[in-house]
């Protein structure tokens, strides 16, 4: 990751800061830029319910819009932006369950997904559904499997009919192949 | 909705949030203790009220609830706002609290095995952790009130501290109407007073303080 919690800090406290004076245009450049940061925030945790990433996003969003008095401007804007969004997050795990448990952590997709996190906002999904169809059946159903519905290698395994260990080594595969073809797209 | 349109409709209230104001949550804590205060005055003053508050036993009573208030009140104030950290605060209640034990243990072993249970339990063991959580009653019903309009992101442990200070401060109140004397008494049922209030705190708070 390119951006280290001092320079977002420094992105983001001047912005708020402006924008709390009431400036509507530099209070929706400050949310655009927290959007991309908690919608980064969210893919890397939410690996099983991409789906749900972007509810998140904005539950979350409209939490900072709502708790912002909460904010004080001598404290890092990062820690209270970051708090929140883990108080969502945690919130959310708890309202549908713990499906986190059942995964193997494969670091290669929150990667993929976390790139995907600060370009566009609504998309995301439909274009790694269409990018999934490009790649082998083995491997694309073994990263829908596990990846996008949830089920743990040994599920996959017998849904498939492969064994658990060439599971293990299409998503790995697939997921390669997905970042390269995602590094070409954009 | 996408996430930039919400983002436009947002940017369309921008400026400081107004949250609860000092006054308002002044007015509401001022409103709760005279509850407390009433519902002490209903139990009945010490009538030996002045001879105890000349005496060092009492004031030193009063030192310990008011620390315990104080770090309990510090520790709510950030555990309201998000991304706080925490600090020295537990520590301190944790020696607060330790350190009546060991005066009251203190005390015990400086007394006959035979005086040692009339030491810690008093005439109103029965009764004393009870009322302080039924005084403290108010404080939280305020505390919680006011904590549902700021962020906690810690639900069950900012009740449980804003349990255990309305406890704290409840039980100076009841200090009006207790008649104990014991420092073994204080660190048993004062702290079991407390505790009560927090357990309770805690699980109003895990209800209540969702946001």
């Amino acid at each position: 990751m390119s951006d280290s919690l001092q320079t977002i800090e420094l992105e983001l406290h001047a912005l708020w800061l402006q924008a709390q004076e009431g400036d509507a245009i530099c209070y929706a450049r400050a949310l655009k830029v927290i959007s991309g940061y908690l919608r980064r925030y969210l893919n890397r945790r939410m690996q099983s319910q991409p789906s749900d990433v972007e509810d998140l996003v904005q539950e979350t969003l409209l939490a900072i819009h709502q708790k912002r008095h909460t904010y004080q401007a001598e404290q890092a804007f990062t820690a209270w932006m970051y708090a929140i969004a883990r108080y969502k997050w945690i919130d959310h795990l708890r309202a549908h369950g713990r499906r986190e448990a059942l995964h193997d952590d494969i670091d290669d997709w929150s990667e993929i997904l976390s790139v995907s996190g600060d370009t566009e906002a609504a998309d995301s999904q439909r274009d790694l559904s269409h990018m999934l169809t490009l790649l082998p059946d083995k491997q694309r159903l073994a990263i829908e499997h596990t990846k996008l519905q949830g089920l743990s290698i040994t599920e996959t395994a017998t849904l498939t009919g492969q064994s658990e260990a060439a599971v293990k080594v299409n998503v790995h595969r697939g997921l390669k192949a997905l970042a390269t073809q995602w590094r070409v797209k954009t | 909705m996408n996430t930039d349109e919400l983002i436009a409709l947002l940017a369309h209230d921008a400026g400081p949030a107004r949250g609860p104001t000092p006054q308002q949550v002044g007015g509401r804590l001022a409103l709760a203790l005279a509850v407390c205060g009433l519902m002490v005055l209903y139990m009945g003053l010490n009538p030996k009220l002045s001879e105890f508050a000349s005496t060092s036993v009492f004031s030193l009573k009063l030192v310990w609830l008011f620390a315990l208030l104080i770090f309990s009140a510090a520790l709510v104030y950030r555990l309201a706002q998000p991304g706080r950290p925490l600090g020295n605060a537990p520590w301190a209640i944790g020696l607060a609290l330790l350190a009546m034990g060991g005066q009251g243990m203190n005390q015990l072993l400086q007394v006959p095995v035979e005086q040692r249970s009339a030491l810690a339990l008093g005439t109103s063991w029965q009764v004393c952790a009870l009322s302080i959580a039924f005084v403290a009653l108010p404080v939280l019903a305020a505390l919680l009130w006011t904590l549902r309009d700021m962020a906690p992101t810690r639900p069950a442990l900012t009740g449980a501290l804003s349990g255990f200070g309305a406890g704290a401060l409840a039980a100076m109140l009841y200090s009006l109407h207790c008649t104990e004397s014991s420092f073994a008494f204080f660190a048993v049922w004062y702290s079991a007073g407390m505790g009560l209030s927090a357990i309770l705190g805690s699980v109003l708070g895990t209800r209540f303080l969702r946001w």
